[in-house]
């Protein structure tokens, strides 16, 4: 399911920062996160993924560290990990989609394999 | 930091700050079209070489790492989308990046920018403006002049009369004779004084005729702004120039427009009634030598009439030259009252005494009037400024380019040049509109008239002063044209109370003879002249108090104390312009300073007019004998 460029804006970065909040990711390894995470309905081409990761670094909510690739992989990889007031927004966000998902869940607009389209991210940030 | 930081990393992570993109991705080994696109967008970007040098490893990574889990190059790049656009995010993602220095400067670049087409919008604005309207020359004030003087009846105007004298004038060759060049104040003993007497005996029934054409009403001149033949003719004689070769340079092919601009009006008049006039004032000499106070009286009346006729179009520069013309007879009446009293018949006395008096009118008779002025000033608006139906109107093109020839001192409009295109639009948003600088006009004359109907001795220097001198640069050059076009008011001001001045000493010295007539003997103090001799002791215009009267050898001297303000017993300062200088007028404040100046400084110091001493107004001092007071 393809979602309006409008959702994706609001949802693109809160998705992304919800990811690292597991753990430091590659771009490669967001993009293919949010495609199998999500079932597709937040993948979203590379072109748009990086932009997103520079400006998010640029409000301090994630930073990028090259490191070193796994042993035989031989190639150096830029992994990006929230910082501490990416966590305090992730918070922040995390509540007002809460809230958003509660009253569109009141009004009859989510429905069960709408929920079940994104269990994988809902699942992993329960 | 954050720039600092990339250095560092660029150092660490890529080998080396020499690097650039196209190494990185070369280094990275992937298959071509992935190569090329990530150059493509890397060099897109336009970001700096260490901004670019980060994307291209990360780019190159994500692609190594997407071709290492299986997929193909094609495939990998339709997933990244379309490069041109990548680029374009990408860039715009890393700027944001950069530091605040970078954001500060980005915003005042961008406000800078903002502002610029502000105010080029507004000057696209001004500029239409300026160059699609036209003035509305209405109004025609030289025909309506010229109407005025059309409706006076012919049998009460001069000019006619004395310009039909001036074809058959002959003229003193001053210009060569040397000898000549004290006329009219030539004595016998002067080489010069049979050629002069030549002269007189040559227009003896002219001046005949003028003496009578002086006594008329009015003066009746109509103005152009072409040149009057026959004027022409007189002025390029009295140069000495011949008739076909003297036209002043471009007016012998200007021919005169229907509604020419009043700023180039020609006044040929006032040289030549003052040419009559000096003519008039050798001859009352030569009758005063030949014991003929008839003929006497009846040149300086003539003189007077002239004077006071010369003032009727109410022109500055005319009402000056009657002025001059007016003291010119009464030096010349003052001269031989004091030389040869015994020249005038007490009923000659008494008939000078009522014509000098007989100017007087409302407040002083010699007073300037700017009523042409005011019409001059009118004329330039709508010739200026555009006409918005209701008395308004802007700065335009076509008036600009009469403003630049108003400022270059000529009459002829100026080509349009770079200044009129381009500096016109902006000049004219910062000048008044048509309405504001009129009306500014008007109060400053307004105000200058209020001050010229009082006497010196009230004046308010200060504020006139600050009335003319407008200090602000800004309101200068907002009102440009008024202090461009504004007549020399300071001057204008006091000449008619120096006249005024110099009439009531005249009329206090025939006083004088008529009671020593009478008396036997001077009168010991000017209070006994009156009420019978002069209804009241004249003022000095330097005090407000009555001038002054001393006896020195028993000969009477007249005087006022002069800008010093302190009564020096009749003595004027030293010097040959010492008279004159004790005469001309400066408030008391700036007087004190000069004087304490004065006194400081060395004897005898150089460039600086001494003013310490009395205006003595009759007899004249010898040593300031000349024609033009």
């Amino acid at each position: 399911m393809k979602i309006e460029t409008e959702l994706m804006r609001g949802a693109g970065p809160i998705a992304v920062l919800k990811l690292l909040q597991r753990r430091p990711m590659y771009g490669y390894e967001l993009v293919q996160a949010l495609m199998q995470q999500t079932g597709g309905v937040l993948a979203m081409g590379q072109s748009t993924l990086y932009p997103m990761l520079y400006n998010l670094e640029a409000k301090d909510l994630i930073e990028a560290t090259w490191q070193a690739g796994a042993e035989g992989a031989g190639r150096d990889r830029k992994y990006y990990n929230l910082t501490t007031k990416g966590k305090k927004k992730l918070a922040e966000d995390t509540r007002q989609w809460q809230a958003l998902a509660g009253a569109m869940n009141a009004i009859g607009l989510s429905s069960p394999a709408s929920s079940g389209e994104v269990a994988g991210l809902a699942g992993g940030a329960a | 930091m954050r720039i600092l930081w990339q250095g560092v990393r660029t150092q660490v992570v890529f080998g080396g700050g020499t690097r650039i993109p196209a190494e990185i991705i070369a280094a990275a080994k992937l298959p071509e079209p992935v190569a090329t696109a990530i150059g493509v967008i890397v060099e897109q970007t336009k970001l700096r070489r260490a901004e670019r040098c980060d994307v291209a490893a990360e780019l190159c990574s994500h692609f190594a790492v997407g071709l290492s889990e299986g997929g193909t190059a094609e495939q990998l790049l339709a997933d990244f989308g379309e490069p041109r656009m990548a680029a374009k995010l990408i860039s715009r993602a890393v700027r944001r990046k950069r530091g605040w220095l970078y954001h500060t400067r980005r915003r005042a670049v961008q406000a800078a920018g903002a502002v610029l087409v502000v105010l080029l919008v507004f000057y696209s604005v001004l500029f239409l403006r300026f160059h699609l309207n036209k003035p509305n020359i209405a109004r025609n004030y030289l025909a309506e002049y010229n109407a005025r003087i059309a409706a006076m009846p012919k049998a009460e105007t001069a000019w006619p009369i004395y310009r039909s004298l001036l074809p058959g004038w002959s003229q003193i060759a001053i210009k060569e004779h040397e000898s000549l060049g004290r006329f009219p104040l030539l004595t016998p003993k002067d080489e010069g004084w049979p050629i002069a007497i030549e002269h007189l005996r040559r227009n003896a029934d002219a001046l005949v005729t003028i003496r009578r054409a002086a006594q008329l009403p009015g003066l009746g001149m109509s103005l152009s702004a072409s040149d009057d033949p026959v004027c022409a003719a007189f002025i390029n004689s009295a140069s000495g120039l011949a008739t076909t070769e003297a036209m002043p340079a471009g007016r012998e092919d200007f021919a005169a427009p229907e509604n020419p601009a009043l700023i180039n009006v020609l006044l040929p008049g006032a040289g030549i009634l003052r040419t009559i006039s000096r003519t008039l004032a050798f001859d009352a000499r030569a009758a005063a030598e030949a014991g003929d106070g008839q003929r006497f009286v009846d040149d300086v009346v003539a003189i007077i009439g002239i004077g006071r006729q010369v003032r009727e179009p109410r022109v500055i520069v005319l009402d000056l030259v009657g002025q001059a013309i007016t003291s010119l007879g009464l030096s010349v009446i003052g001269e031989q009252l004091a030389d040869r009293p015994e020249l005038f018949t007490e009923a000659q006395l008494a008939f000078l005494s009522h014509t000098l008096a007989g100017q007087s009118g409302d407040g002083n008779p010699y007073a300037v009037r700017f009523d042409f002025e005011r019409k001059w000033f009118d004329d330039a608006m709508q010739r200026l400024f555009s006409d918005n139906g209701s008395g308004d109107g802007i700065l335009v093109a076509d008036g600009f380019k009469l403003f630049e020839s108003l400022q270059m001192g000529t009459d002829h409009p100026q080509e349009s040049t770079l200044a009129t295109t381009f500096a016109g639009p902006a000049a004219a948003g910062v000048m008044a509109g048509r309405r504001e600088m009129t009306e500014r006009y008007h109060s400053m004359i307004d105000q200058m008239e209020r001050v010229i109907r009082q006497p010196l001795w009230e004046r308010d220097d200060k504020r006139l002063d600050a009335m003319l001198e407008e200090t602000s640069a800004l309101a200068r050059l907002r009102y440009m044209p008024i202090f461009i076009m504004m007549p020399a008011l300071q001057r204008a001001s006091i000449v008619g109370e120096r006249t005024l001045q110099l009439r009531d000493a005249i009329l206090t010295a025939i006083a004088l003879e008529l009671h020593r007539r009478r008396a036997g003997e001077y009168p010991a103090s000017l209070s006994e002249l009156t009420p019978k001799l002069l209804p009241t002791p004249p003022l000095d215009r330097f005090t407000g108090q009555p001038i002054r009267y001393v006896l020195k050898n028993g000969k009477p001297v007249l005087y006022s104390i002069g800008v010093d303000r302190t009564d020096g017993g009749g003595v004027p300062p030293p010097g040959t312009s010492g008279n004159l200088a004790a005469g001309e007028w400066m408030s008391a404040e700036r007087a004190a300073q000069r004087v304490s100046e004065l006194n400081a400084a060395a004897r005898g110091i150089l460039n600086s007019v001494d003013i310490r001493g009395d205006w003595v107004l009759w007899p004249e001092p010898k040593a300031e004998a000349n024609t033009d007071k």
